[in-house]
């Protein structure tokens, strides 16, 4: 009963805000029918799409655990932008520039990348730990370092003479990820890390001691937790998961390369799906994976569909406020019926 | 009938029964005593009296007419006010300025402070409230502050004052005057609820008495002299209780606790809030430190825990030098028990297994090096849950939905479980209903008993009285007197919080 209730609501939440977003849908004259169809075409229709759908969720995996496990430690990391940025651009820039066998280099580029986002996470905890600075304004603040900073970097030293755009050289063609009847590695990296992620979380002993810091930290330096050493380690442990996300973007992505933009929106849709999933861990692989189909299936609509773009994106925040405003509303509306009822019982 | 509740229910969602069909009515000019245990739904009555929250079922009438109370400004206009447990005022205006807060006399859209201070004078000689309306709040007395609150209500033209324990942290004496207070209000014709689980206090200052138990009344007797105290508390736990009695004692052991010229200074108000204490505290011993609240109980712990560092002095443990260390290091001596322990005892939201586990979690078996032992978490949490009575559904259960008492247990499971030789409870009973506070007194007592050394901060001087073999007594951040509760009478210890001789 425990684990059912939640995901009931989630459902019933989902399938309202799919009703809300198709009063939208009439309103700008078309079919929700014909949207829905080549949304559900798109992301989940086929094998095809299934695994175009997986393919576009690994990165909002990764930078959505990189914020549910940060949030649920009671540390507000908010830098999974540019700690996604570091990660690209270093794995970018080496994967140019490295020489080893394949098999060695690609999880060595993965790890570097990832070590990049930790090491710019790590100046956030540098900063709180040496003056206390909070590390929600840090991590905020050194977004803006990342995305300038691997900017200047893609545009001058390392750029590609031949781009007509601030773009780093293409990485070495056998860097390139694989994937598996059409899903990217990568995606099992981040199915991965999902599962790292629990076992931290629920049963290593600094993961209990971040949990408890999240509950409360009061009560965890009371009880003895090490709360500055357990902050560190979640801001490094964070910034790695962001950092691996935009590594494993270079090395799998259509682009293999370092763009301007290439960031786009990983980092906030991270900390948006772990809200979503009120940062449980396999809640976050959920909702990212919802969120890559949405992605995924927005192409269709609009392929076939007479809705813009725009529109798209529209839609998605619809989507996303309808089912964070249901699924709480059915708690409360749950807890009036049953208070109804305890009520009809006393007064008969 | 000046006010008549009739057959209130509520039931917060989504199903915590708070009161079932409870009468409740006043007579214009009486003090009518709510008692009950924590929980019996006390104040959940008194707020929907004063607006608060709203009931589920049933009416109330003001002066024969049925009303809507919806919220605490209906419930003024109605002549309805509450002062709360927790005082709500600005602690850097003057007294009069928190008294007309909110409705201050003005003309031309200006402020009046001249007015507005010879009026709440007025109000303040008129009930017999001795306060100075010109000080600065925060320097008053906890006592001085809730006059403050009773002259709010009354300068807001109220005519039923409902008092929320107002004595809960107050010495006798302030007490006292309260007492008389409330008797010349009662004298110029205001009603009076006097909430409160102090027996005594109820049986000698009420007209009538209402019992509440679980949510349902019990009884409301007319208090002329025809029921005891014991009758009371019998009607408001529903069975008889035995009143604790110190066992003998045994001599005092080895020095556990020595603290020595502890002082702390705060850093932006340069005020002492500690000022050279010194005190130990023995193995096989209770120390009970007394003290007016906000006299730098607070600090003490706080220093002695490790959540700030003294200004200057030092703390040892059974011979170590522990003033420099962190709480980390220095739970390795101390078992503590906070006072508020939903902040800083428990992680609400967490499972009692999560809590009960803190602290321990960092020694094995629990600690396997990276890992935490969950089988054994498991089985430890449920030996807890078992020898220590915590009534719930199992170790899984979140510790937000047990009862106050029960949530107390998991805490003082968890700290007696540790078996360190020093315990620091701060107010471990406040807000317990009976049978917890005798549970937790009994344990107190075990300890004392198995050579641990206890130091017991309390604002229940009965408590202290009962429990302690020694008595500190703490004003403004000293140490003024070193008491012996067997051979002192409480009113001294009193006298020596409020600082007046004897």
């Amino acid at each position: 009963m425990n684990h059912v209730r939640p995901i009931l609501q989630t459902i019933l939440a989902i399938v309202f805000a799919f009703l809300v977003a198709a009063i939208f849908i009439l309103l700008h004259r078309s079919s929700p029918f014909e949207v829905y169809g080549a949304l559900y075409q798109y992301g989940l229709g086929s094998w095809f799409s299934f695994s175009n759908t997986l393919n576009a969720a690994f990165p909002l995996i990764l930078t959505g655990l990189s914020a549910s496990i940060a949030f649920m430690s009671g540390v507000v990391n908010l830098g999974q932008h540019g700690q996604f940025l570091w990660g690209a651009l270093v794995c970018a820039v080496l994967g140019v520039y490295l020489r080893l066998p394949s098999w060695l280099a690609v999880p060595l580029l993965a790890i570097l990348g990832g070590l990049a986002g930790a090491a710019w996470a790590g100046l956030a905890a540098f900063f709180k730990r040496r003056y206390r600075m909070d590390e929600f304004i840090s991590t905020l603040m050194l977004n803006f370092l990342a995305e300038y900073m691997t900017l200047y970097l893609a545009t001058y030293p390392f750029l590609d003479p031949k781009a007509y755009v601030p773009a780093t050289r293409l990485i070495r063609p056998e860097y390139f990820m694989t994937g598996v009847f059409g899903v990217n590695v990568a995606f099992f990296v981040a199915f991965f890390m999902v599962f790292l992620c629990w076992w931290f979380a629920w049963r290593t002993w600094q993961g209990y001691e971040a949990r408890m810091m999240g509950y409360n930290k009061l009560f965890a330096t009371v009880g003895g937790c090490d709360v500055e050493s357990d902050t560190t380690l979640i801001l490094l442990f964070s910034g790695f998961l962001s950092g691996l996300a935009g590594a494993l973007l270079i090395l799998n992505g259509t682009q293999h390369r370092f763009t301007k933009g290439i960031g786009a929106n990983f980092g906030w849709d991270g900390v948006m799906i772990a809200i979503m999933a009120n940062n449980g861990v396999f809640q976050t692989f959920f909702y990212a994976l919802f969120m890559g189909f949405l992605k995924n299936g927005a192409v269709g609509m609009e392929f076939e569909t007479s809705v813009p773009s725009e529109f798209v994106m529209f839609l998605q925040s619809i989507i996303v406020l309808t089912l964070v405003g249901t699924r709480s509303g059915i708690a409360s509306l749950t807890d009036w019926l049953r208070a109804k009822r305890e009520l009809g019982k006393l007064v008969k | 009938m000046l006010v008549e509740m009739i057959d209130i229910c509520k039931v917060y969602p989504p199903n915590v029964v708070a009161l079932k069909h409870v009468d409740f009515s006043l007579e214009r000019g009486e003090i009518h005593a709510l008692v009950g245990e924590n929980g019996a739904g006390k104040s959940t009555l008194m707020k929907i009296l004063s607006g608060l929250i709203r009931p589920s079922f049933g009416e109330i009438r003001v002066n024969g007419q049925r009303v809507q109370i919806n919220s605490p400004v209906v419930a003024a206009r109605l002549g309805i006010g509450m002062v709360h447990q927790e005082l709500a005022l600005v602690g850097s205006l003057r007294v009069y300025e928190n008294v007309v807060l909110g409705s201050e006399p003005s003309r031309f859209g200006l402020l009046q402070p001249q007015k507005s201070s010879q009026m709440v004078k007025q109000l303040a000689e008129r009930f017999g409230l001795n306060v100075d309306v010109d000080a600065i709040t925060q320097e008053l007395s906890v006592a001085g502050r809730q006059k403050v609150e009773i002259l709010k209500q009354l300068y807001r033209n109220v005519d039923i004052l409902i008092l929320d324990e107002p004595t809960a942290a107050l010495t006798p004496q302030e007490s006292e005057e309260l007492f008389d207070e409330m008797f010349k209000l009662r004298e110029r014709g205001k009603t009076i609820v006097f909430v409160s689980h102090k027996l005594d206090e109820v049986l000698k200052i009420s007209d009538r008495i209402t019992v509440l138990r679980k949510g349902e009344k019990i009884a409301t007797v007319k208090n002329d002299g025809s029921i005891s105290a014991a009758q009371l508390a019998e009607m408001m736990v529903g069975k008889r209780i035995e009143l604790v009695s110190i066992k003998a004692r045994r001599p005092a052991g080895d020095p556990v606790l020595v603290v020595k010229d502890l002082s702390l200074v705060d850093r932006t108000s340069g005020k002492k809030l500690l000022d050279g204490v010194n005190l130990t505290v023995h193995a096989g011993e209770v120390v009970g430190i007394a003290g007016v609240e906000g006299n730098g109980q607070n600090e003490l712990i706080e220093v002695l825990i490790g959540l700030r560092k003294p200004t200057s002095g030092s703390i040892k443990i059974m011979g170590e030098d522990v003033t420099n260390l962190d709480p980390r290091q220095r739970r390795a001596f101390i078992a503590y028990v906070p006072q508020d322990r939903k902040n800083v005892g428990l992680a609400l939201k967490a499972t009692i297994m999560e809590n009960l586990i803190m602290t321990h979690h960092m020694n094995p078996p629990l600690r396997r090096k990276w890992l935490l032992d969950k089988s054994v978490a498991k089985d430890f949490a449920s030996r807890l849950i078992k020898d220590f009575e915590i009534v719930c559904r199992g170790p899984f259960e979140k510790v937000q939905n047990l009862s106050g008492g029960n949530q107390q247990k998991v805490v003082v499971a968890r700290e007696i479980s540790l078996n360190r030789q020093l315990i620091l409870l701060d107010q471990p009973t406040r807000g317990l209903d009976v049978a917890s506070t005798q549970y937790l007194r009994d344990q107190v007592l075990m300890l004392r008993d198995s050579s641990k050394a206890v130091l017991l901060v309390s604002a229940d001087l009965d408590e202290l009285m009962d429990l302690s073999d020694r008595i500190y007594v703490m004003r403004s951040g000293r140490i003024v007197a070193e008491l012996d509760p067997r051979t002192v009478d409480k009113t001294v210890v009193g006298y020596h919080m409020l600082g007046v001789s004897a």
